[in-house]
């Protein structure tokens, strides 16, 4: 009965072993093709003593560099941005970060406000998969779904990407169990420049009203960050493109004022910042490379290092310590992208 | 044990019937289009080409000289056909894949997406009363115009009025009584 019993378990132990290797070598690495797909989940090495949270989309994780911050008055800080974070996402991003630290200061970019409904699937897998599971990643999930996506593929991405077994690559291989650190804290370097030269007109919208949901979750983390003691800043980071409305602007500006809450229009304060699109943007105005992130970064420190509970951090030499490392990694970063950049003109590989 | 057995075979014939089996099979995203692209690409043309022929039947268009643009069309040789642009602007594509480029023309704008490798129309905004919908609609348009030109009403105390046929989706905002917007939107 015992050598039964034995025989079975270590059968269905090999049995799960092996389906959870293959779903490990299926997945998507994000090595070498969207590799902002690893964000997500580079958090978790980043957790811990992280006094302001930026959420949101890819105008969080190109606009600002939590080392520039911390180079230049030693705040803390951590970016859970991803490609195309829809607001319910960014909600649950700041609940699963709970789990971990409670921030003094969340920042949220209002950009995807603009979205009422799920958008993508391959988007919120970006941001989905690389969640730890509990209870709110499996919230996040519901709430982002398409309706051609199923919870259960979430729970088993082999479900998913099964068939991704005619395109893998040695990558899938050498990245079984890890992969290469992409971000500064959330932060996505680029160097190279690409100058706004000509903007489109704005396309004019049929009704500029945000829907119901996307104020029902700005309100949740408004009233989470009150639950939590933490002060809450509204942005609209400083891309150009795709258009900021006015009308969209007002929305936010009068939320804010009837809320009590910082509301920060980086395309309103260019003088202040010093940026510049002709040389701080490496697409045209969508997203602001390094020059430009860093020059965000110092503008915003400004007014981050006067919210409750902000103090420089700079002396304590653990934190020292964990910092200089995020430097020299970030330095490196930056010495190997100019270097591509001068050898072959153009930026292909982040790290 | 030898249930196991059992549950463990059907359990990896499962798997490997939906790896077969599936039509939207779960490729990595990023690369799903450049795995298809090779072999679907011509395929697709063709289908776009055909699906513009439909859409064309259908009768909602822009059209610019003897060039007609219809929503899905491959959008090179319509591009190129329209002659000269004033300017581009290309911003990666909010579908994913591919880039979104916005063509700007004197009095319109003509927007491409990537569509299985290839660049198709997206839509068509009309910037002044230079240019006209081929029901003879401008910018500048009264809403009654807009109404007998379509045979639809818009809705009372509605800003904006939305022809929907075939894959097209053309949209008119007002302002004051008139026509301040015409755009040709890719029906989602």
């Amino acid at each position: 009965m015992l050598k039964k019993f034995i025989r079975v378990t270590v059968f269905l132990v090999i049995l799960v072993a092996s389906l959870w290797l293959l779903q490990r070598l299926l997945v998507p690495k994000y090595i070498h093709e969207n590799e902002e797909g690893v964000l997500s989940a580079e958090y978790y090495d980043n957790a811990g003593d992280n006094d302001v949270l930026f959420i949101g989309d890819c105008e969080v994780y190109s606009n600002f560099s939590p080392i520039k911050l911390w180079q230049e008055y030693g705040i803390t800080s951590v970016i859970r941005g991803t490609p195309q974070q829809l607001i319910w996402q960014s909600y649950y991003m700041l609940e699963d970060t709970l789990r971990y630290e409670t921030p003094k200061v969340v920042v949220y970019n209002v950009f995807s406000m603009r979205y009422d409904k799920p958008q993508n699937e391959a988007y919120n897998r970006l941001t989905l998969d690389g969640m730890r599971w509990s209870s709110v990643k499996s919230d996040a999930i519901k709430a982002s779904m398409t309706e051609e996506e199923s919870y259960i593929s979430y729970l088993f991405p082999i479900l998913r990407f099964h068939s991704r077994w005619n395109e893998l690559t040695g990558d899938d291989l050498k990245y079984l169990f890890s992969t290469e650190k992409l971000s500064h804290n959330g932060y996505v370097m680029r160097v190279d420049t690409k100058p706004v030269e000509v903007l489109p007109e704005p396309i004019p919208q049929a009704d500029y009203t945000y829907s119901d949901i996307d104020w029902e979750y700005l309100d949740k983390i408004r009233d989470c960050c009150k639950e939590h003691g933490i002060t809450l800043i509204l942005i609209k980071s400083a891309s150009c493109y795709p258009h900021w409305y006015d009308e969209w602007d007002q929305q936010i500006r009068d939320y804010a004022e009837k809320n009590d809450l910082t509301y920060v229009n980086f395309l309103q304060h260019q003088d202040e910042t010093g940026i510049d699109y002709t040389t701080d943007t490496y697409d045209a105005g969508l997203h602001l490379n390094l020059s430009g992130a860093e020059k965000s970064s110092v503008y915003f420190g400004k007014i981050l290092k006067d919210q409750p509970g902000i103090t420089d951090r700079r002396g304590d030499a653990e934190l020292d310590a964990k910092w200089q490392e995020k430097i020299e990694f970030y330095d490196s970063m930056k010495k190997s992208q100019e270097k591509q950049l001068e050898e072959t003109g153009a930026v292909t590989s982040f790290r | 044990m030898k249930k196991l057995k059992v549950l463990a075979l059907t359990l990896s014939l499962l798997l490997a019937a939906t790896a077969c089996g599936s039509k939207d099979s779960g490729t990595e995203s990023g690369t799903a289009a450049q795995a298809s692209a090779g072999t679907e690409a011509s395929k697709g043309s063709t289908e776009a080409a055909t699906e513009a022929k439909e859409a064309a039947a259908d009768g909602l268009y822009f059209q610019k000289g003897d060039v007609k643009i219809q929503m899905d069309a491959p959008a090179d040789d319509i591009i190129k056909a329209l002659g000269s642009y004033q300017s581009t602007y290309e911003a990666p594509s909010c579908a994913f894949d591919g880039m979104d480029v916005i063509y700007t023309y004197p009095g319109y704008e003509v927007l491409t997406y990537t569509k299985d490798g290839k660049n198709a129309i997206s839509g068509v905004v009309l910037r002044d009363d230079t240019v006209s919908t081929p029901e003879g609609v401008f910018i500048g348009s009264k809403t009654e115009d807009v109404e007998k030109a379509y045979g639809t009403k818009a809705e009372e105390g509605a800003n904006n009025l939305v022809v929907k046929k075939g894959n097209c989706e053309l949209l008119f905002i007002f302002k004051d009584g008139v026509v301040s917007s015409i755009q040709y939107n890719l029906a989602q």
